[in-house]
């Protein structure tokens, strides 16, 4: 399943000042119909990111098969580290950089999750800053 | 000549916090040298001295995730556990993309920081371990002549010899001479050996 922008939900979303990343590759967003997707979504729509949804377990391991910026997965309480997840999807496409999103992390929930391949862990709670900063460095990396 | 043993590097502006970890390190055998500021560190450190680097975030001056860069630049591998009074989500993921090898909050359980040092120590080895295993496949690569380093790239690239024999214009029994010294010389006891440190080689000369 792959939901482009294009039908995202995000539609206030407020654009950001900083010059507009360019990559050939959409952002994919794991939607598990969480809370959490759909403000990812409405975010990387303000900061104009091309980026597409795509289902949990084997349609995350699809949808990255084909080229992707990056991967952002939302993983609850930190207590879920999706170690496995990442192993599968770097098995797929090595070197691809999977962003988690946890819900009130801790130093040690965030060590645990970059140890397990995770490119950068974000706060539930601080969504935007975390996916600006995160984002932007990857795809201005690129 | 035996290799010097590891040290810990305890680089920590709190005298107190120094002392402990000093005392601490010490008390399960371990070599431990402390420093208050990380230029002291970094005038001091020499990269061929096995061990790691307990470094505390905020320092006066040189902070520690500006020490942990400018050992980056200086293509130091040594693994760098970083500890903190005032850790945070984006200062440990800061610390762990430039490379940090843990981040531990302070005040954490001596076990806690002796099991991460222990598990830092380990990585260095390994690395340095794998340095050494490069370094001798390079030196070996170097004895080899053109001729034999040109046979060896047809052989580890699944050529037979009576293929690399047309291709160089030499016979098939000139190649098995060749190919003779060049498992010889790369103390190679299978091809499957001769492949791998082959592509060593070539990683490492991409890395370089």
């Amino acid at each position: 399943m792959l939901r482009p922008n294009g039908k995202s939900p995000a539609t206030t979303a407020a654009s950001t000042d900083r010059p507009q990343p360019h990559s050939r590759h959409p952002v994919l967003v794991v939607d598990d119909g969480g809370p959490h997707v759909l403000e990812i979504e409405r975010l990387l729509t303000a900061m104009r990111v091309s980026w597409e949804a795509c289902g949990p377990g084997r349609d995350t391991l699809d949808a990255v098969r084909r080229e992707a910026a990056c991967l952002i997965a939302h993983c609850g309480n930190g207590k879920e580290i999706p170690g496995p997840l990442i192993e599968a999807v770097h098995q797929v496409a090595p070197g691809l950089a999977v962003i988690v999103v946890i819900d009130n992390p801790d130093v040690a929930d965030t060590v645990a999750a970059m140890r397990g391949g995770a490119h950068a862990v974000i706060e539930g709670g601080a969504l935007a800053t975390g996916l600006l900063h995160q984002v932007f460095s990857l795809l201005q990396s690129a | 000549m035996t290799a010097p043993s590891p040290t810990v590097f305890i680089v920590d502006d709190d005298e107190a916090v120094r002392s402990s970890l000093r005392m601490l390190i010490r008390s399960v055998g371990l070599q431990a040298r402390a420093f208050g500021l990380a230029h002291e560190f970094l005038d001091a450190y020499a990269p061929d001295l096995p061990g790691c680097i307990v470094l505390d975030v905020r320092m006066p001056g040189m902070s520690g995730m500006e020490m942990q860069q400018e050992l980056n630049r200086r293509g130091a591998t040594i693994p760098v556990v970083f500890i903190t009074g005032h850790g945070d989500v984006p200062m440990a993921v800061e610390a762990m993309q430039h490379g940090a090898f843990d981040f531990l909050q302070k005040p954490f359980r001596d076990q806690d920081l002796l099991d991460r040092v222990q598990r830092a120590l380990e990585r260095d080895a390994q690395t340095r371990a794998a340095f050494t295993a490069r370094a001798t496949i390079r030196e070996r690569i170097q004895s080899l002549t053109p001729r034999e380093l040109e046979v060896m790239r047809l052989v580890t690239m699944g050529k037979a010899n009576k293929v690399i024999g047309a291709e160089l214009g030499v016979s098939q029994r000139t190649v098995e001479i060749h190919r003779a010294h060049v498992m010889e010389k790369m103390q190679a006891n299978s091809l499957a050996a001769l492949v791998r440190m082959a592509l060593d080689a070539a990683q490492d000369t991409e890395n370089s």
